[in-house]
This record gives C-alpha cells, sequence and structure tokens, in this order.
C-alpha cells in the first residue's frame, strides 16, 4: 500500500558500521527555526551519514513516520522516512525535488512531530515523481502514490519552511498555537501537559 | 510526519460505521491499518466497540446528562472507545483518561475535554452500580440489539443464553487443507516448521485452527494453493452434498467462492458454475480458483430473472443464500449495530425467491443443498417446510454432524468458542421419475 514504485536496494538506508546514534531534539512549532529555508547539500560523506543516521533514530523513537532536517535544526536538504507496515524500509532523499505526475487532489489527515497532538486534513497531488541522492550520494528517481507520496510532499515542505498547519484557516493555526505555546510554559513549570 | 493515533482513527471509522456510512470490512482496509503505529490496537478498538456497544452505550446514557448532538457523533466514538478501554481491556485508569481527554483536541473538538473527562471518570467511580443495572438490562448485558435477542430466545429457548455468550467471543482462525496438494499432517508439519501452531479440527476432515490468527500474506503455503482461510462449518458442505465424478453442479451464489473451491477439492472433476449476481464480487472467485489450481465456468447471473433455463439442469445445486449472518456476529460484530429487522424479513424474501428459481434447475433424482450463516429459523427450517410445502416433489434427506441440533428441517450449529460459526444446512433431493 505504501505506493513504492521500482524501489530498489541501494536506496534502503543502512546505519553506518559500530556508529553511537543518538536521539536529536525535535523544534515544536511556533519555533521560527521551523521557518527557514534549508539549502543544498553538495557532498555526501561521514559526516552526513552520522546525521542521516541520527535523524532514523530519532524519527523512530518518536514515533513518526517521515522526518525532515529542518525540525532537529540542522538545514540541509535531507529528509528521511518510513512508511511501510513493519517500519522496516527506512528511506533516505538528499536534495530532493518533486514533480507532479497526477496532480488530482488527494486529502490526507496529516500530523507533524513538530506540531504534536494536532491532526488535520490536507490535500495534496496524488501522485508525484522524486528525484534525490542516497546516501552513496548516487542519484536515483521514484514515483509515488498514497501515503508515501503525501508523507513527502510534507517533509519536503519542511525544508522550505512550510508546515502542514499552513494549509489550515488562520483561526486554527491561531488557537493550535496557543495551545502549544501553554503547554511548553506548563512543560517548563515542571507539571505535566496530559494533567492539562 | 507523525503515525495517526490509534484512538483518533478509531473514532473515525466508528463515526462512519455508526452513521451507516459502512462497515468493518470497508472501513478497516489495510490502507487504513498502515496509518497506525498499531494496526492490532486499531483492529481492537474499532471490534470491541462494536462487538460490546450494546452495553458500553448503556453505560454511557447513564453517565451522560443529556444526549449528544448527531454532530458529535465522534465524540460519542471516542467516549465509547475510552469506555470500552477502560472496562474492558483494563488500560490503567490513568493514562487512559488524559489520552482520551487529549484525542479530543486531534478531533477538532477541545470544548469536549472536561465532558470526556467527567464521563470517564464517572466510570470508574460507579463501575459497581453500573454493571449492576446494566445486568438488569438484557440488551445490554448481552449486548444485543433487542429485536435480535428477543428472536433468538424466541428461536432458541433453551439454547439463547449461549448463543448470545457464543456471539460476543473472539472468532479463531480456521483454515481448509487443499486435499489435492497436501494432507492435513503434512501442512500441520509446514506450519509447525513456521513456528505456526495449530490444531485439527474436529468436524471437518481437512480442517486446522491456528492458535494465533495471522495475516494471509505471511501464512505458509497460502500463496501456493495449500490452504484457505474458511470456517469449519462452510468445509462441511462438501461433506454433506452427495458428490460423485463428473456431476453438473450448480452455484447459485458463489462469491468469494469459498464454497465452490471447498466443494472442487473434493471432487476436483465437478462441472461447477459458479454464479454471483454481485460483478464486483466475481473477480475474487477466479482469483480463489486460481490460486488453488481448480477449475469451474463464473458467471454474473441472477436465477431469479429470467432466462435461467438457460444454463440447463444440474445433478447438484448449492444454495447458500445471502443471509443476516447472525451466526457469523464474533466474526463481523458491527452486525450488532447495523442490522435490522425488517432487513431481515427482506432477506427471508429474497431466499424464498432463490428457492424457487433454484429448484426448476435440479435434475429429477438431484440433491439440493440450502445454507446459511443464520440462526434464525425464518432464514432456514422455515424456509425448508415453505419448498417443501410448495414443490411436491421435493424430499427433505436428513443429515448428521457429531454436535449440530437438529431442527424440523436441516441442521443448526452454534457459534462455539474454538470452534465452528453458526451455520444452518439442509439436504433436499428431487424425485426421481421413475419413483
Ligand atoms: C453467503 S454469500 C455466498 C458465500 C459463498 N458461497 C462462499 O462460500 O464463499 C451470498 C452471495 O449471494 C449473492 N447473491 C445475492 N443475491 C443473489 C442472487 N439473486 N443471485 C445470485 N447471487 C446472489 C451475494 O452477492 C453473495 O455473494
Ligand atoms: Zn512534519
Amino acid at each position: 500500500m505504501t505506493g513504492l514504485i521500482g524501489l530498489s536496494c541501494a536506496q534502503v538506508s543502512k546505519p553506518l558500521p559500530n556508529a553511537t546514534m543518538s536521539l536529536l531534539t525535535i523544534l515544536e512549532y511556533p519555533d521560527l527555526r521551523l521557518r527557514k529555508r534549508a539549502s543544498a547539500i553538495s557532498e555526501v560523506n561521514d559526516a552526513l551519514r552520522r546525521i542521516i543516521d541520527d535523524m532514523f533514530e530519532t524519527m523512530y523513537a518518536a514515533p513518526g513516520i517521515g522526518l525532515a532536517a529542518t525540525q532537529v535544526n540542522v538545514h540541509k536538504r535531507l529528509l528521511v522516512l518510513d512508511v511501510s507496515e513493519n517500519k522496516d524500509t527506512p528511506l533516505v532523499f538528499i536534495n530532493p525535488e518533486i514533480d507532479v505526475l497526477d496532480p488530482e487532489p488527494l486529502g490526507y489527515e496529516e500530523g507533524c512531530l513538530s506540531v504534536p497532538g494536532y491532526f488535520d486534513l490536507v490535500t495534496r497531488p496524488k501522485k508525484i515523481k522524486v528525484k534525490a541522492l542516497n546516501r552513496d550520494g548516487e542519484t536515483f528517481e521514484m514515483e509515488a502514490e498514497g501515503l508515501l507520496a503525501v508523507c513527502l510532499q510534507h517533509e519536503v515542505d519542511h525544508l522550505d519552511g512550510k508546515l502542514f498547519v499552513d494549509y489550515l484557516s488562520i483561526l486554527k493555526r491561531q488557537r493550535i498555537k496557543h495551545k502549544l505555546l501553554k503547554d511548553k510554559k506548563k512543560d517548563e513549570r515542571g507539571e505535566s501537559r496530559a494533567e492539562a | 510526519m507523525s503515525f495517526q493515533p490509534e484512538r483518533v482513527l478509531a473514532c473515525h471509522i466508528l463515526t462512519s460505521l455508526l452513521q451507516h456510512r459502512g462497515s468493518l470490512a470497508s472501513l478497516l482496509t489495510t490502507e487504513t491499518l498502515a496509518k497506525a503505529q498499531s494496526p492490532a490496537l486499531l483492529q481492537e478498538l474499532c471490534f470491541g466497540v462494536c462487538r460490546w456497544h450494546p452495553r458500553l452505550n448503556f453505560y454511557l446514557q447513564h453517565l451522560l446528562e443529556k444526549p449528544l448532538r448527531a454532530k458529535d457523533m465522534d465524540v460519542q466514538c471516542l467516549l465509547l472507545v475510552g469506555l470500552y478501554q477502560l472496562l474492558f481491556m483494563r488500560t490503567p485508569d490513568h493514562a487512559c483518561v488524559n489520552e482520551c481527554v487529549g484525542t479530543a483536541e486531534a478531533l477538532g473538538k477541545p470544548w469536549a475535554k472536561g465532558l470526556i473527562n467527567a464521563v470517564l471518570r464517572g466510570a470508574q467511580r460507579q463501575q459497581d452500580e453500573l454493571s449492576a443495572l446494566a445486568e438488569r438490562d438484557y440488551s445490554a448485558w448481552y449486548a444485543h440489539p433487542q429485536w435480535l435477542l428477543d428472536q433468538l430466545k424466541k428461536d432458541w429457548p433453551a439454547q439463547y443464553r449461549d448463543i448470545l455468550d457464543g456471539n460476543n467471543q473472539r472468532a479463531p482462525m480456521s483454515l481448509r487443507v487443499n486435499q489435492l496438494k497436501a494432507t492435513r499432517a503434512e501442512c500441520h508439519g509446514l506450519l509447525a516448521s513456521n513456528a505456526v501452531a495449530s490444531t485439527a479440527g474436529e468436524l471437518a476432515q481437512h480442517s486446522l485452527y491456528l492458535a494465533q490468527p495471522m495475516d494471509t500474506a505471511v501464512l505458509p503455503g497460502f500463496a501456493e494453493g495449500m490452504v484457505s482461510v474458511q470456517d469449519e462449518s462452510s468445509q462441511l458442505v462438501a461433506a454433506l452434498l452427495p458428490l460423485s465424478p463428473g456431476l453438473r453442479v450448480l452455484d447459485a451464489c458463489a462469491a468469494p467462492g469459498g464454497k465452490t473451491c471447498a466443494l472442487l477439492e473434493a471432487e476436483p472433476s465437478l462441472q461447477v458454475l459458479a454464479l454471483d449476481n454481485e460483478a464486483r464480487r466475481l473477480p475474487r472467485i477466479q482469483q480463489n480458483l486460481d490460486r488453488l489450481g481448480l477449475l469451474a465456468t463464473v458467471r454474473c447471473a441472477d436465477i431469479t430473472v429470467a432466462g435461467a433455463e438457460q444454463f440447463g439442469r444440474f445433478d447438484r445445486i448449492l444454495l447458500d443464500v445471502p443471509c443476516s449472518a447472525t451466526g457469523v456476529i464474533r466474526r463481523h460484530p458491527d452486525i450488532k449495530i447495523l442490522r435490522t429487522a425488517a432487513e431481515v424479513e427482506n432477506l427471508v424474501s429474497k431466499q424464498r425467491a432463490l428457492i424457487h428459481a433454484a429448484w426448476p434447475l435440479l435434475e429429477p433424482g438431484g440433491y439440493l443443498l440450502y445454507s446459511t450463516c443464520s440462526l434464525l429459523k425464518a432464514e432456514n427450517t422455515e424456509q425448508i417446510a415453505h419448498l417443501l410445502s410448495a414443490c411436491p416433489d421435493a424430499r427433505h434427506i436428513p443429515l448428521t454432524i457429531a454436535v449440530a441440533t437438529t431442527c424440523d428441517y436441516g441442521l443448526q450449529l452454534f457459534p462455539k468458542a474454538g470452534g465452528t460459526d453458526g451455520f444452518y444446512y439442509a439436504l433436499l433431493r428431487k424425485q426421481p421419475i421413475a419413483e
């Protein structure tokens, strides 16, 4: 169902040998750093692969199905995702570029690790093609539909400083913003968010 | 991007279901399951709320000060999910209440937070009083809609409590081994070597019960056509209909082809015509035949409309009619919510039309097996009584199955924990001309 078309093993991301991974902090809306535009990556090296591994670990731990570098305060054009049912198909996209293949709008109830606890319907083109580099710096292309297409577009938006809440009404966005800011203050005062 | 919380997905699915915009089968698709971090939990929430809906809704009506507005069906579903988790899944109270309150936000109904908190905490506090109240309300206690409970009590005064309990159990997963490809023992061995535990069924010769249900995508032998998923009760049709090589057989209500295939595995030389009037259900028949390596003619047709003579006459007819499915409520607990008494009346007349259309297509001396997965006499023994009075050349042939209940006509199986679904069969013979 994930809509993986023509996926070769080369694109599945395997972690570096004996690397110790660490969890990164995910920025939360309305943090302004989420609005920065990420810049293109010129070289795929071990330092970048270390970030990729940390991003996967952070995404799986969250838990989530996709994470853009912007969300962990790394402003480079890089995203990771895994939309497989068994959570065993990590994919990485470096300098991703999206082309729309079928513009028919498809609605999906999206959620975001940077906007915890909120879900709302966003419509996006149904079928896309993505061109990117894999973790070895090789170019690949992939067609995507279904959840994979939704997730890719959501993550590429992050790299452009855009969030799914930007597709909602101003009123809804304001409400979410106030609520998250309030939760944050409570957290800082050491109260449990769940008690709200 | 994050997963969607199981509770939110369950609320969406249950809202559609309670508004009669779909069934569990049509709403809980693999596509939807993949949106959840734990598909198993999503399934558990949806099935559980349907299974216990009459009881949960009874509790809810006691806990709410005033009924919710129709447009807040999602909030109602969230409350039902919360009650199910608290009272049936034994989810730790504190976590459950907080998470349900949080879900109100995700549903876009933040105003409902106080209400959800109050109702769920009320349920925790008054658990014993609520139970005591429900015990005095049959529909709530047995978790069946009133009309169905009344009908079952009337049809089966001695057995109805066991039937209701049986309907509230979880169904086991039962397999039919394709005897053309493997013996039951070989298949059991193949499963065991893949760490899948199974036991032989007691009624059907080629049946295996899995200790744990599993997805057919990963079930050893499934893709190769060595096994199919089928309740033991359905497998029995191949033993109850007298078969011999080369006979012409009509399966008049065949989709998705489970029983067509069971007959052909037992006697592959049968010339089977498999009909169904729903075009979109036909491909499933062909897929099953192909996977199992069987041959039959598959057509979209309705024998109750003019032109059925074109098919000629048959030595055997299987008439597995559309029915209330009250014998498989444990597999489809949404029947408790979706099915109505009026629909049953409608089904009874459809079944009658099918009987009347099928009978003339049977050769003299031939046999017709009538079957349903219903527990209601109106769809079962009473239909056979009607057939016998309307068709003077019809004879009722008594059947025997160890654990079945003998009716005026035919045999009734009741849903049994760890065993078969509820099912009904009756065998009829057309008088040979010479007699
Ligand atoms: C109980 S299901 C059959 C299950 C099937 N025998 C099996 O074992 O897999 C009843 C079927 O009858 C079909 N049906 C309903 N009315 C019909 C009619 N008038 N003519 C032919 N098929 C009909 C339905 O589409 C449905 O697929
Ligand atoms: Zn996001």
